[in-house]
């Protein structure tokens, strides 16, 4: 797992080298001096400069984009199968985004890991997830294959979404705004969850919460949303 | 007409010292290291950068909320940093900030009421609390509620309406949508926008996010290490880059589209510290230019003009990168 924010998830008082060497040392039962190695591969893995050196160093003499390639070495010294990472690039600037998500994408290759992306950013999914899979409201809303997903968005949320983004390579007037703001977790509206912010939304949505339905492109791509099953109704009401 | 022209502005930060202050103080750090731009009345300046790269620096020290080291800042011919304490609070009506976090910008323990109250008694104004809640899309019951009652983008706007009780004429926008979520944060752009055509507003618009700053901007200037690296009309900037590290960021920005086969130019690094600025040009450590010299080491380029309001700082601008050069990755 890596976290989101890479200055509050390592320990300020040991040493980055006895954080990523700490797993090892109980999962693979190794030496401390073994670990001790294995934790100086895995900094030059993840692009560590000097790491025979900097393995004494503190969280705190480091960056932000270090610590984030601190935290996946920690993530990867045990081999896992599958890597979570949660917003890993959020609290980074661009150019130090850039660096850690190419990063992610070799070592995924490298390892042949599989890695479940969490994150806001749609540039993100666009450029480094094979699926996607869109939240609302403590729901899966919709799933498809990411070029479906952005080519065909069938959730209205989703579609909202897309089209709130500011866009980087085309200057658009008016952004596109979803009215209204994600409800409290304590008090979901009846039927659909998104209904009361949906510009397409009828009775039924209020009434019924609609199953993930298959949006018919063969492909896995399925949308919980009346709309797969009524697409006459997609005139917006404004 | 130009409203607000800076002039060679530097802040410097005293070194903190080693010892819990009992020490040698440290070098300083040069967060603002001569900035120069103008906007003209009712126009948008995009102010991009990395953190610490001194942008926040510039919109805070423009207003005086902080002191200068030294530099100038006219404000509708009206010297900033000459002003008595009466004058300034005078001038202030006409210059206000929208702060980033919206969570730790309002009083928590004054009502919406209070908030936007406050700035019209300072400035002995008439001016109704419900007519500003309405004009930033907020319903007069929200003037009784507290900050913690409201969403970030509701915050963002009680923030907004604020800057707005006392009419000013120039508003800072300091990265006043980076806490918001996407449709929030296009909800509050677009309130901006409206603002801006209603108000005739002039904005200095501080962002990290390009993408953002190309909905928003009339002009675009990048700052790197406390230097201005380019400054162009927007159209210009993200069609043309002149500057490497223009190029390299707007290429490091992610499209949401999957289909596009971008060429990505991940810059090897980070921003070195304001303390130790590198000799030569602050970006030659980091530069993926192909004619990168022994030029860039020693000599600090000058912020020139290459085409009739288009003005870079590289010794290497009448030859800009393309992203084919970068090497492969």
């Amino acid at each position: 797992m890596i976290f989101q924010e890479p200055m509050t998830s390592l320990n300020p008082v040991f040493t980055v080298g006895d954080q990523i060497a700490e797993a090892a040392i109980i999962h693979q039962q190794l030496s401390r001096r073994a670990a001790r190695a294995r934790a100086i591969d895995m900094l030059r893995l993840v692009g560590f400069p000097d790491p025979d050196e900097r393995v004494d160093d503190y969280p705190h003499q480091l960056s932000g984009g270090m610590r984030q390639r601190v935290m996946i070495a920690m993530a990867l010294i045990c081999h896992p199968k599958v890597l979570i990472a949660d917003e890993p690039t959020t609290a980074l600037d661009v150019t130090i985004q850039a660096q850690i998500l190419e990063l992610l994408d070799r070592l995924q290759q490298d390892l042949g890991m599989a890695v479940l992306l969490i994150t806001h950013d749609l540039g993100v999914v666009a450029g480094h997830a094979d699926r996607v899979v869109v939240m609302y409201a403590g729901r899966v809303v919709e799933t498809a294959s990411t070029n479906a997903l952005f080519e065909q968005p069938t959730h209205p949320y989703t579609e909202g979404l897309l089209a709130a983004v500011p866009r980087i390579d085309a200057r658009r007037a008016r952004l596109h705004a979803i009215p209204g703001q994600v409800p409290a977790a304590t008090a979901w509206p009846t039927g659909c969850r998104f209904h009361p912010r949906c510009p397409y939304a009828w009775e039924k949505c209020v009434a019924e919460e609609p199953p993930l339905l298959d949006a018919g492109d063969g492909a896995g791509h399925t949308a919980r949303c009346w709309l797969v099953t009524e697409p006459q109704r997609r005139v917006p009401k404004r | 007409m130009t409203l607000v022209a800076v002039r060679d502005l530097v802040k410097h930060y005293p070194g903190e010292r080693s010892w819990f202050g009992l020490g040698a103080p440290r070098t300083p750090v040069r967060a603002v290291d001569g900035v120069s731009f103008t906007i003209a009345s009712g126009r948008t300046l995009g102010l991009v950068g990395e953190s610490g790269s001194g942008k926040t620096t510039v919109g805070r020290t423009m207003l005086r909320l902080q002191e200068p080291t030294s530099g100038t800042v006219l404000f509708d011919g009206n010297d900033v940093f000459a002003l008595d304490a009466a004058r300034l609070r005078a001038l202030r009506r006409r210059m206000q900030i929208v702060f980033q976090d919206p969570y730790s910008s309002l009083n928590p323990r004054m009502t919406v009421d209070e908030t936007l109250r406050e700035p019209l008694e300072i400035h002995r104004l008439n001016g109704a609390v419900s007519a500003l809640l309405e004009e930033v899309g907020l319903d007069a019951a929200f003037a009784k509620r507290y900050p913690h009652e409201l969403s970030g983008g509701q915050r963002q706007r009680v923030g907004i309406a604020r800057a707005l009780s006392v009419e000013p004429q120039f508003i800072v926008c300091d990265e006043p949508v980076s806490a918001l979520d996407v449709s929030v944060q296009a909800q509050v752009l677009n309130l901006l926008a409206d603002l801006q055509a209603k108000r005739r507003l002039t904005y200095l618009f501080i962002a990290h996010d390009l993408a953002v700053v190309r909905h928003i901007a009339d002009d675009v200037a990048v700052m790197y290490l406390g230097k201005l690296v380019e400054r162009a009309p927007a159209a210009e900037i993200y069609a043309q880059p002149r500057h490497p590290y223009t190029t390299a960021l707007l290429s490091a920005v992610p499209e949401p589209n999957p289909r596009a086969a971008k060429q990505r130019i991940v810059l090897a690094g980070d921003m070195p510290s304001a303390a130790h600025p590198p000799p030569g040009c602050p970006f030659h450590p980091r530069c993926p230019h192909p004619l990168k010299s022994e030029r860039c080491r020693t000599e600090v380029p000058a912020l020139r003009e290459l085409t009739p309001g288009h003005l870079a700082a590289c010794h290497y601008a009448e030859s800009p990168m393309k992203l084919t050069d970068s090497p492969p990755t």
